[in-house]
């Protein structure tokens, strides 16, 4: 009677241990934490973002000193919201330090007519002279070395989406988001995450974030591939890569649901390097994916590197955190053949 | 007998405690949420003030509210655009009641309604004062300054800056100088025919985001307030200069600028 008393206890204990695992496995799986909106996104696998201060060397990884990034919020999505920068200061984990950590790095957030790419070309950051900060202000900071926001994240916000530019065409509220190196030579190596919470990474259904030059850090692993996922609109017949400072760092594959990996020529110490790339038309209206496959031997590391694309009419083209239609896969085209029978 | 002795004495100082506590409770403060529940048509406040008929105007994310301490009533504008959302306000001495807008528009109500100031400017209002000889000056995010005449709110005046900064805030001190806060520092200017002389950049604000200048009871000394840097004292003191300024540090890291939007009139400052 005793036994069959503790089995049943047993069994009752092993029943709730299972539930709560399946609860807890459930709810990671379905966490927003693993959701779109980290940038890097959670499907490019890139560690960080770089921005170097402006009195650091273009060898080290980054052409210009800023990087731009938009953030769209569809017209839905009523509720306030955060962009969240982690480990915006220069100085103790992650950032590349050149002598003693000196450099100051502005962030600030911009909306309001000015901030949308398409409509106002200025806002990519793209051409040299001009001023890309357009738009309304709607938040800055500058981070030093500050052991409060190292290793952690600092958010800005809250926003309300109608403060961002809206584009009629993907019914989204666009927001821009600067980071300048604006003294000093170190890498600050920093992530985002637009978010629903101050505290929290709580991703926003249907948001997107997406950039027109890349610079980022690459893994110092060999196995770690990383990507990015431009997409290819409707009229685009051939793509223009341009990378830079890639450190002759192993080979870029672009692979598409017509592409199985076409090979594309690198870059070395601070120098840029182009190609152009025929796009099919079965390719329209889809992301391609760029792959970025370490050198295999003696380890490049802290690798630090800069992409653009632009199409044949020299129009740039976005890469977005979350790749539209999904990450690309080759699909090969099957034919058949009807083999005569034998007589 | 002594052990009763301090038995009463600390029997009596624990019922006086008890006694007297409920005295301490002071001030009551009671508060009211207005959400969604309560019909109120955005969500995103950014801006309110009172009118001297006692009528809350509410500056909300899709336009300005009236509140009649019941009900919310949507207040149109005058033109057909939408987008704009109210970010600042001002009470001018007549009672006239001022708005800002995000895409560059201001507005004042006359008779409960919003009349458009006829202004060439797309930049986002950041701040709008009084200044002297009874002219409003609006405060744009970049480029320049405008001046309305508040008596006759068709003409208006526009001042350039030889530079560029983003413009946060600004007051004037008893000198009829300007005090612009930036995104970068804290500018000294003084209005000329057609544009904005800086005069100073006062040292010690890089980057702090000056988002609020007040004035306190000594004409002599104002409050900046920062975003993320702090609470100043700055004191203009006649001596060799005109402008010796002085300033010293107070308060934590952040400063909120709501604190500075409902703390007006601003006490003298110890």
């Amino acid at each position: 009677m005793l036994k069959i008393t503790n089995f049943r206890r047993m069994k009752f204990v092993n029943s709730i241990y299972i539930t709560l695992v399946i609860i807890l496995l459930t709810g990671f799986l379905v966490s927003p934490e693993v959701s779109s909106q980290a940038v890097p996104g959670k499907d490019e696998n890139i560690p960080f973002l770089v921005t170097f201060g402006k009195d650091g060397k273009i060898s080290w990884g980054d052409d210009d000193f800023n990087q731009i990034f938009f953030f769209s919020i569809p017209k839905e999505y009523i509720q306030q919201f955060y962009i969240r920068v982690f480990d915006p200061d220069c100085g103790g984990e992650h950032d590349e330090i050149q002598g003693d950590f000196n450099t100051k790095t502005l962030f600030s957030v911009y909306g309001g007519k000015g901030a949308d790419p398409e409509q106002h070309e200025e806002a990519r950051g793209l051409l040299n002279g001009v001023n890309y900060k357009t738009g309304n202000l709607l938040a800055s900071r500058v981070f030093g070395q500050e052991a409060r926001y190292d290793n952690k994240y600092y958010s800005f916000g809250p926003f309300n989406q109608t403060e961002g530019e809206f584009n009629q065409k993907w019914n989204s509220y666009i927001f821009k988001v600067v980071c300048e190196g604006i003294a000093g030579d170190d890498g600050n190596l920093y992530r985002y995450f637009l978010s629903r919470d101050a505290n929290s990474n709580l991703a926003i259904e249907g948001a997107n974030a997406f950039t027109y030059e890349y610079t980022f850090r690459m893994w110092n692993d060999f196995r770690s591939i990383a990507h990015i996922y431009p997409y290819v609109d409707t009229g685009i017949v051939s793509v223009k890569q341009s990378n830079f400072d890639w450190d002759n760092d192993g080979k870029i594959l672009v692979v598409s649901r017509y592409k199985r990996g076409i090979e594309v020529p690198i870059s070395n110490e601070a120098n840029w390097v182009n190609s152009t790339i025929p796009i099919e038309p079965a390719e329209i209206n889809s992301s391609l994916d760029f792959q970025f496959h370490k050198r295999q031997g003696e380890l490049v590391k802290n690798n630090n590197v800069v992409i653009t694309l632009e199409n044949q009419r020299g129009d740039a083209i976005k890469f977005y955190s979350s790749p539209i239609g999904g990450v690309p896969v080759y699909q090969p085209v099957v034919t058949r053949e009807k083999i005569p029978a034998r007589k | 007998m002594v052990f009763n002795i301090k038995l009463k004495i600390f029997t009596s100082i624990l019922g006086c405690f008890f006694l007297f506590s409920t005295l301490l409770e002071g001030q009551t403060y009671n508060f009211r949420n207005y959400g969604g529940e309560s019909n109120i048509p955005n969500i995103f406040i950014y801006t309110i003030n009172q009118s001297n008929d006692g009528y809350l105007w509410i500056g909300m994310g899709n336009g300005i509210a009236r509140f009649d301490g019941f009900e919310f009533y949507k207040v149109a504008y005058p033109d057909s655009l939408s987008g704009r959302y109210p970010i600042t306000n001002l009470k001018d001495k007549s009672g006239k009641l001022w708005f800002g807008c995000s895409d560059g528009s201001v507005f004042f109500l006359s008779d409960r309604k919003l009349v458009k100031v006829p202004l060439s400017n797309t930049k986002s209002i950041s701040d709008i004062i009084e200044g002297p000889g009874g002219m409003i000056y609006v405060i744009p995010q970049g480029k320049s300054i405008f001046a309305i005449n508040s008596s006759d709110p068709g003409k208006t005046f526009q001042y350039s800056l030889s530079v560029d900064p983003v413009m946060f805030s600004g007051c004037f001190n008893r000198s009829g100088d300007l005090l612009i806060g930036t995104q970068e520092n804290l500018l000294i200017c003084r209005i000329a025919k057609d544009s904005v002389k800086i005069i100073t950049i006062v040292e010690g604000f890089d980057y702090s985001n000056v988002t609020a200048i007040h004035p306190t009871d000594d004409p002599s000394k104002f409050l900046i307030g920062t975003e993320g840097n702090g609470l100043f004292r700055l004191s203009f003191t006649a001596g060799v200069t005109e402008h010796t300024v002085n300033y010293d540090r107070h308060g934590g890291e952040f400063l909120d600028l709501d604190i500075w939007l409902w703390s007006h009139p601003v006490p003298s400052f110890t």
